[in-house]
């Protein structure tokens, strides 16, 4: 019964609407009552539902009774618009049909919407485009309609004009996934192809993983092999959302589920592996996913040493749900032991930190987050850093080269100027510029990873009042003046607050960051020196009086709880210190040192 | 084990006041009908009566704060002294303390207080700038106060103190000499001397934040602290507690009974009482307490905290410590049952190390640096 399914996912930019067209459908195609739904459903993360985006993909099944009559099973993935997560929304892909284009009535196409119709496109999925809010005073439908013709090549008159807000033209949406997405192909007394698409762990059942059935059967009580690994495991339930995790006996091609087996190794359930029978395996696996290679790194470090085991594990669970995170164990003179972990963006980094924080319950550190640096040795070897304190002596570096990236920006044309500002202030080099429409203008540039990574964007949208938008992609490594700069206190090095620079700004940066450093540091029993330094040369420094006052004046019989209650906080704070030798130093210090460049 | 019949203190608290100190959160209310005194001072002779059986130890010390407890005549301050020693025993001759706003006594009361049994007074002048009194928001100005210390001789007090307040904005070290001086002047045998520190919810603080006040940087309330250590100690006054000075055996009794973790029983609507395992709280409002005790039904009770030996222990320490003689480890053994050499030694060698406690022989107490720094010391003891 492959024709009544349809397997489709949301592309949109941040903000555009996505999660509440998704909510509109949920709640038409009666998925959910007036008293389970609530706002941006989807994004159960409290984290997700706080910052008001999606970061993880999320299938969902509707069950919807088109105008022909029929019953269709709809499936939806939802996914995520940030840059960050463009492999999320890139595995979603890869288990639809189709996908619908939500567009901003009043915003336009912005530069992360262009690089996700791509790669739709490029998977050949057929693509519905949806202009939203339209009931907005300051919505344009017919302009943003003849830029999605001229810019992406859809037709005009094909574009459904929506408010997700408001409900309206939902209906029109559905009918289209269902007259213009093909039913998913594939042979169900075929041998079992299933995809992998994510997985997350869950105390009770282990681990979860989100399918796509290709071809064949899967029941429960099968024996199913791994194709990467060939191990086999018995599958202990199987399900779809819908929205609710709902039992079925079976999943057949091209039905979208989530399967437990039982898996306890998180190792074993890998996103994009297949999932074959044991009994009559397939001979060959389904094209999976390009493994991404994460482009930031820093160290993550437990305040509390002892908590480093369970920073292991929790990494370990994490990286079942966000197969994009890499780590491997570190250990620093300041922060003890840790681990070095990559990320896709620096929106990513402070995602899984504050995951690892909320879900694992762990009190963490995160040093200042770095690229990755190629350096050419004097005695012609080659190395790779991701952690500033293993920068080698200036005395053995030839070259040092940086990652460079292409960044596209698009922006209305009245902000030209002031973006290639930015972008040379940056160390930009100026590639070329477009006009997409009369008004709208695409900039591209080749920028230093690095530079991107620190406020770029906040920069990019506080200067064109949140009109530009911005993609980029690497580009490869391009050599650069670089020096390592670090910090003492008391003159004692601390290797956790080394960063590397371009030499022109090492001035600079060392005058904020040890300045910054002042104010962060609290007054501690005796004065504190902080120096910013190259090779052996001082250059910067600042230092933190001693503490002249801490005391509680009065104190009597009727307030001694409050009064002991204010020392316990106090107890409480130094708690969230990390003492380095005599010094206890905030554990937001590390993070700081690469807040610089928003200070200006 | 601090036997059953070491003495007690009797806190009686008295919520009124005629204007509220900007700089005050204590519970106090701002008015005071003579109706309203004369049925809460009925209410807290019931809730003596009441409360007879709770605790069989003597009392060492009465102390009737506020508030502002001089809104009550002589007549009804004489008849709650009266139902103290009717229902409860005396140890020695106690210390009886009441507190008195420079605006709300003249000589005549102040007698008529020494004749019913008051043998001690703490009196509110703060400051006798009348500059400095207008930011607090005190009521009297500087003339009141000193016309009201140059009569407490002769109402026939031997003992009494003056508060004052340093850390007010702008202040600086010349204008604070000026107060300690005319303080001195009229010889009290005890000086409290506060830093300002304001609760979040005052007006004051509410200015601070507002920025139309501004408090001194703690270098210059740091200098202003070691400068009353050594202008006092010159005076003759015996630097006693942190922020406390008193001449030869005139420490105040009642409040070294909070700062050793003895028993204080307190009286009144929001009161405070320690029965050596809970400390709780007699809960406002007012109404709601007169209303209880007039039916004679005992006050609403909160239990602010209810302590198990080692938070008692902890309590002991933070409190001892404000002491300058600070805490004799042998005593502290016989009455808490702990050695604090084995139970702290690691807190308190790091506090040696850091240089704010000593140790000589049987004691351990505060560096003179560490009073000023003194809850880097206590936090390391709160476990």
């Amino acid at each position: 019964m492959n024709d009544r399914i349809r397997n489709f996912s949301i592309i949109a930019h941040i903000d555009h609407g996505k999660s509440t067209l998704a909510d509109r459908m949920l709640q038409i195609t009666g998925a959910l009552s007036a008293r389970e739904m609530r706002e941006q459903f989807l994004d159960k993360m409290d984290l997700e539902r706080e910052k008001g985006i999606t970061i993880k993909l999320q299938p969902v099944r509707l069950n919807y009774t088109a105008r022909d009559g029929n019953n269709y099973i709809l499936n939806l993935i939802d996914t995520p618009g940030h840059v960050d997560f463009s492999y999320e929304v890139s595995r979603s892909l890869a288990a639809c049909e189709g996908a619908l284009l939500v567009v901003d009535a009043s915003q336009g196409i912005e530069a992360q919407t262009l690089a996700n119709v791509y790669m739709a496109m490029d998977l050949n999925l057929e693509i519905i485009g949806v202009v939203n809010k339209i009931d907005l005073p300051g919505a344009e439908p017919e302009i943003v309609k003849q830029e999605m013709e001229d810019v992406l090549g859809l037709d005009k008159l094909e574009i459904i004009p929506i408010s997700a807000k408001l409900g309206t033209g939902i209906e029109d949406v559905l009918e289209a996934i269902i007259t213009k997405i093909p039913a998913p192909q594939g042979d169900e007394d075929a041998e079992l192809r299933a995809l992998i698409f994510d997985s997350y762990f869950d105390a009770y059942k282990g681990a979860i993983s989100y399918i796509r059935v290709d071809s064949g059967e899967l029941r429960k009580g099968d024996l199913i092999r791994m194709m990467s690994t060939g191990k086999d495991f018995e599958v202990i339930e199987i399900g779809v959302l819908s929205p609710f995790m709902t039992t079925v006996e079976s999943l057949k091609a091209g039905e979208v589920g989530y399967l437990a087996a039982a898996i306890k190794n998180v190792a074993d359930t890998k996103v994009g592996d297949t999932i074959t029978g044991a009994a009559r395996p397939a001979a060959k696996p389904l094209e999976g996913y390009q493994e991404v290679k994460p482009v930031v790194y820093c160290g993550l470090y437990p305040l509390e040493n002892s908590d480093f085991e369970k920073l292991r594990d929790a990494l370990e669970k994490l990286k079942l749900n966000d197969s994009s995170l890499v780590y491997e164990p570190e250990s620093s003179d300041a922060l003890g032991l840790g681990f070095r972990c990559g990320f896709l963006g620096l929106l990513h980094l402070e995602i899984v930190r504050e995951r690892l924080e909320r879900e694992y319950d762990l009190n963490l550190m995160a040093t200042a987050p770095s690229v990755i640096y190629r350096l050419l040795l004097t005695d012609n070897s080659e190395m790779y850093v991701r952690n500033p304190s293993h920068w080698p002596d200036p005395q053995r570096i030839d070259k040092v080269m940086e990652p460079y990236v292409k960044a596209s920006i698009m922006v209305p044309n009245d902000y030209v100027g002031t973006v290639m500002e930015l972008c040379q202030e940056k160390r930009g080099k100026f590639i070329n510029m477009e006009y997409l429409t009369t008004h709208r203008v695409m900039i591209s540039y080749i920028l230093p990873l690095a530079e991107i990574l620190v406020d770029f964007f906040d920069g990019l949208k506080s200067r064109t009042k949140g009109y530009a938008s911005l993609d980029y992609d690497l580009r490869g490594y391009e050599v650069s003046d670089l020096v390592k700069m670090d910090i003492m206190l008391n003159g004692e090095p601390v290797d956790a607050l080394s960063t590397i620079s371009h030499k022109d700004k090492a001035y600079y940066r060392a005058r904020i960051l040890v300045e910054r450093l002042r104010k962060i540091i609290p007054r501690q029993l005796y004065e504190v020196a902080i120096q910013a330094s190259i090779g052996n040369r001082i250059i910067a420094r600042e230092s933190v009086k001693a503490m002249r006052k801490d005391v509680l004046a009065k104190c009597y019989g009727g307030d001694i709880t409050r009064k002991k209650k204010l020392l316990e906080k106090q107890k409480e704070g130094k708690k969230r210190m990390k003492q380095i030798g005599r010094i206890e130093v905030p554990r937001d210090a590390f993070m700081s040192v690469m807040e610089i460049d928003g200070d200006k | 084990m601090i036997s059953n019949s070491e003495p007690m203190g009797i806190y009686i608290h008295i919520p009124f006041c005629l204007h509220k100190c900007d700089y005050c959160d204590f519970y106090s209310l701002p008015w005071a009908d003579k109706d309203i005194l004369e049925k809460y001072t009925h209410s807290v002779i019931n809730e003596l009566h009441l409360r007879q059986l709770e605790s069989n130890r003597p009392f060492a010390s009465i102390y009737l704060g506020g508030g502002t407890p001089s809104l009550l005549s002589p007549g009804q301050i004489e008849r709650i002294l009266e139902a103290i020693y009717k229902y409860y025993r005396p140890y020695e001759k106690p210390e009886i303390s009441m507190e008195v706003n420079p605006a709300t006594v003249n000589l005549q009361d102040m007698r008529d207080l020494r004749r019913v049994g008051v043998n001690r007074l703490s009196i509110g002048v703060q400051s006798f700038s009348d500059i400095e009194l207008n930011i607090l928001g005190r009521i009297h100005s500087g003339h009141e106060a000193s016309l009201i210390l140059s009569n407490v001789r002769k109402a026939g007090f031997d003992n009494f103190n003056i508060d004052l307040i340093y850390g007010l904005p702008g202040q600086t070290i010349r204008a604070w000499q000026a107060n300690l001086n005319q303080a001195v002047d009229f010889d009290p045998e005890h000086i409290s001397a506060y830093l300002l520190q304001l609760e979040p919810t005052t007006p004051m603080a509410r200015k601070i934040n507002e920025g139309t006040l501004s408090l001194l940087d703690d270098e210059l309330e740091s200098d202003l602290y070691y400068f009353t250590l050594e202008f006092l100690q010159e005076k003759d006054y015996g630097h006693y507690e942190i922020s406390n000075f008193a001449t030869v055996d005139r420490q105040c009794r009642h409040n070294m009974l909070y700062w050793r973790g003895c028993n204080y029983l307190g009286i009144g609507a929001g009161a405070v009482s320690f029965d050596g395992i809970q400390r709780t709280l007699n809960q406002p409002p007012l109404e709601k307490y007169i209303e209880d005790l007039l039916t004679s039904r005992p006050p609403a009770r909160k239990i602010l905290e209810s302590m198990d030996s080692r938070q008692k222990v902890v309590d002991a320490i933070i409190m001892g410590l404000r002491l300058t003689d600070g805490i004799n480890i042998e005593e502290f053994k016989q009455r808490f049952e702990i050695d604090i050499l084995k139970e702290y030694g690691k807190t308190i060698s790091n506090c040696q190390m850091q240089g704010l406690l000593e140790r000589v022989k049987d004691s351990i107490y505060l560096t003179k640096k560490a009073y000023f720094l003194s809850n880097q010391v206590f936090s390391q003891f709160i476990s």
